[in-house]
């Protein structure tokens, strides 16, 4: 119990009730998590109106869009102000606006301290938000480390820089390590 | 498109899409939790066809007796009955198995002729529309018994009649759906419809009420009401019968004439619908809410009052997790018509009773004698049978919720306590509200049998959480509120809970009945405060177990209540 109250999870299914008001559901959560009354619903007002989701206080989740139950997913996770943050791909299905918002809270919190664990696809967003990468593949770590470390052992195994900068990119790296790039020399003769 | 000589035709496109049925089943066996189900299932499916064959034997009697005494007209009535079951049952009943939605094919090049004939092939093996044609083929043969030279009108007219019903339910559904795309409109109808299904159970009652007082009132509402059903297919087909058993042919076939035109209006409209779907159709719930964007505002504004809400509860003597969950439950059920409904329905059942003919003044019934006395224990255990729909399946609207009661620092059985709680809140309500209409129906019902049936709605309660608890985490299943083509409880939920039902309100008869005979009421309320105890020792035991039940059970729970419809 006492890990589960330093962590903040947004799972993939973003763990909401859906018959609920964002006010109602932050409230419940914050109290959930032991906050009194009172700070329960000044951090709930507060994410509220950071999210940008204050001005439809009647609106029930299950009538939110993608994005703004991702945005409240992720105001339930931190309102009792964890330690850690584990993020399952927080930035799918969310539009650039809801991106921007979600990317300045979780920098605000890793200024402040924070760790966030964050999976993704998008290795862009990877390479620009995370300063340490694991790396899985077929249910196995097989790297994990800095960015810098990262490309280094990569550049030292093979001598090569790849992108225009002179940086081997995330995605060269990742390829390189679980060997997707022999994917690309095959053909598919039927496709047209 | 390389490699693609040209689209399969409709037949094989209805047997590809028949083997992946097949295949789902056939992979749904692969774990325990499957063959449990396939064979509650097949339980249930058994129970059904015990229902098909006493149809089909009363059918195809009556209608041969009817055929045979030459009472044509009364045909209408059955054919009114297979009718009204055809249509409701898809609605109202549903499988107990996994629901298909076959207009998910759709993303393949699926010929509009394969799409539509699916959509009857899914119609005719509805399990009411596989009864009812049944039933038809009964009639068929008990008039044919009958009279021989009839049995070629009567397969067309039946056959005609079948067709009708299917195209019509097909029709109803695919415009329903239409109209149910959005929640709100969803649950206004649902609410509406479940009043209806309640209000049907009126008409026999209110009717003999009204025979009682005025027969003529009655003749004169039923002839009024009797052109109205003739125009009606079911009437209409009634009427092709009883024409053709007077020889009447001309008649009969101008009947049959208005039944085909009936039949072509339907399939008419089933083709609007399913054209509209074919052509990609969405009508998702997502593209009607989506929502305004707003400008981003950087600045946070001070708190205000609002963000608070008003319901709060703090419950002395269990945890903040279980008054808070408590809390979600009574806001979910006060944004839910249909949960509340169930608030009311032992309260319909008092009424029932009350419009019944056999009222006090029945003397010589051994049973309604003891009606006014009887009405409240009566309604009790209906409130019993009610729970069963909570507390064995208590995560059913949880969706996503699940995920975070099973990550929060909370312990499960605060979680569970919290819902049980809540159940008995419910249950407590309906019972207080059964003492009051009973009381001003028929007038107070006696203090031993008040607290009796208190108490053994305690018992009952009690012990239905003690087993509801477990089920709900072993065998969770998602459920929407006011979606009626959905998968129901899962079907070890669905036995477990008729046995458990069984068991409990049978016991609880047993002792008023043995207080009875013994002529010793008082003893009802030992035996009750016993079994009280008892499920309170099990409750007890269920409630330490379900934090491990849960935590080996969440993969369950998370991939049966977070998955996407």
């Amino acid at each position: 119990m006492e890990v589960k109250s330093n962590i903040g999870v947004v799972p993939e299914g973003l763990a909401l009730f859906g018959r609920l008001t964002a006010s109602e559901y932050l409230n419940f959560v914050g109290r959930m998590y032991g906050l009194d009354r009172a700070t329960a619903a000044q951090r709930t007002q507060e994410l509220l109106e950071f999210m940008q989701l204050a001005d439809r206080p009647k609106t029930l989740i299950t009538d939110y869009s993608h994005g703004m139950q991702k945005k409240l997913a992720m105001a339930a996770a931190v309102i009792h102000g964890p330690k850690i943050l584990f993020l399952d791909e927080p930035f799918e299905g969310v539009d650039a606006i809801a991106a921007t918002t979600l990317k300045a809270m979780l920098q605000r919190m890793i200024a402040r301290g924070a760790t966030i664990f964050l999976t993704s696809h998008v290795l862009e967003i990877v390479e620009r938000l995370c300063s340490h990468v694991a790396i899985i593949s077929k249910g196995q770590l097989v790297a994990q480390g800095s960015l810098e470390e990262l490309r280094a052992g990569i550049e030292a195994r093979q001598g090569v820089t790849a992108s225009g900068d002179g940086k081997l990119t995330l995605e060269q790296i990742f390829l390189d390590i679980v060997g997707g790039s022999r994917e690309t020399d095959r053909e598919l003769t039927w496709l047209g | 498109m390389a490699g693609i000589n040209q689209i399969p035709g409709v037949g094989q496109q209805i047997r590809l899409v028949g083997r992946l049925r097949w295949m789902l089943f056939k992979n749904s066996l692969r774990n325990v939790k499957g063959r449990l189900e396939a064979v509650t299932s097949g339980i249930l499916w058994l129970m059904m066809a015990g229902i098909v064959v006493g149809g089909s034997v009363f059918f195809g009697i009556t209608a041969y007796f009817f055929a045979r005494e030459g009472h044509g007209l009364r045909l209408a009535l059955l054919l009114w009955i297979i009718s009204l079951f055809w249509q409701i049952y898809p609605i109202f009943a549903a499988t107990v198995g996994a629901q298909f939605d076959f207009s998910n094919l759709l993303r393949f090049p699926l010929r509009f002729a394969s799409f539509f004939a699916l959509s009857l092939v899914y119609g005719l093996f509805d399990p009411g529309a596989v009864a009812s044609c049944f039933w038809l083929f009964c009639m068929c043969i008990g008039i044919g018994i009958a009279r021989p030279a009839m049995l070629p009108w009567t397969f067309i007219v039946l056959f005609a009649f079948a067709a009708m019903n299917l195209f019509f339910a097909r029709m109803l559904l695919a415009w329903i759906e239409k109209w149910l795309a959005r929640r709100r409109s969803r649950e206004i109808l649902g609410f509406i419809f479940i009043l209806m299904i309640l209000a049907i159970q009126f008409i026999g009652p209110v009717i003999e009420h009204f025979q009682n007082r005025n027969a003529q009132l009655h003749a004169s509402w039923l002839l009024t009401l009797l052109p109205i059903a003739n125009a009606l297919p079911p009437g209409l087909a009634g009427r092709a019968l009883q024409f053709g058993l007077a020889a009447n042919f001309a008649y009969a076939g101008q009947s049959l004439l208005f039944l085909a035109l009936y039949t072509a209006a339907f399939f008419w409209l089933l083709g609007v619908r399913l054209v509209a779907q074919y052509r990609g159709e969405n009508l998702s719930e997502t593209s009607a809410a989506a929502p305004a964007r707003t400008a981003p505002s950087p600045r946070v504004s001070p708190p205000s009052a609002a963000a608070a809400p008003a319901l709060s509860f703090e419950i002395p003597g269990v945890s903040r997790a279980s008054s808070l969950i408590f809390e979600k439950e009574v806001r979910y059920a006060m944004r839910s018509g249909i949960m509340l409904l169930n608030l009311f329905i032992p309260l319909f059942i008092v009424l029932l009773l009350a419009f019944s003919p056999h009222k006090p003044t029945h003397a010589n019934d051994a049973f309604f004698r003891h009606v006014p006395q009887m009405i409240f224990p009566i309604a009790i255990a209906y409130t019993l049978l009610i729970q069963t729909n909570w507390a064995f399946n208590s995560f059913a609207f949880e969706s996503t919720g699940i995920q975070f009661l099973l990550i929060s620092p909370v312990p499960f059985r605060d979680v569970m306590l919290g819902k049980n709680l809540f159940l008995g809140l419910m249950s407590l309500t309906e019972a207080l509200l059964v003492w009051i209409l009973v009381t001003f129906l028929f007038g107070p019902p006696p203090l031993l049998i008040v607290v009796a049936s208190f108490l053994g709605l305690l018992y009952g309660t009690i012990a239905n959480c003690a087993l509801g608890n477990a089920l709900s985490v072993c065998y969770p299943r998602r459920l929407e509120f006011g979606v009626f083509r959905q998968k129901k409880q899962a079907g070890m939920t669905v036995f477990f809970g008729l046995i458990t039902q069984v068991i409990l309100i049978g016991l609880g008869t047993l002792v008023f009945i043995l207080a009875r005979l013994l002529h010793r009421p008082a003893l009802t309320i030992p035996v009750f405060l016993v079994f009280a105890l008892l499920a309170l020792v099990g409750y007890r035991f269920s409630l330490a177990r379900i934090d491990r039940l849960a935590m080996s059970h969440r993969e369950t729970l998370t991939a049966e209540l977070c998955r996407q419809e």
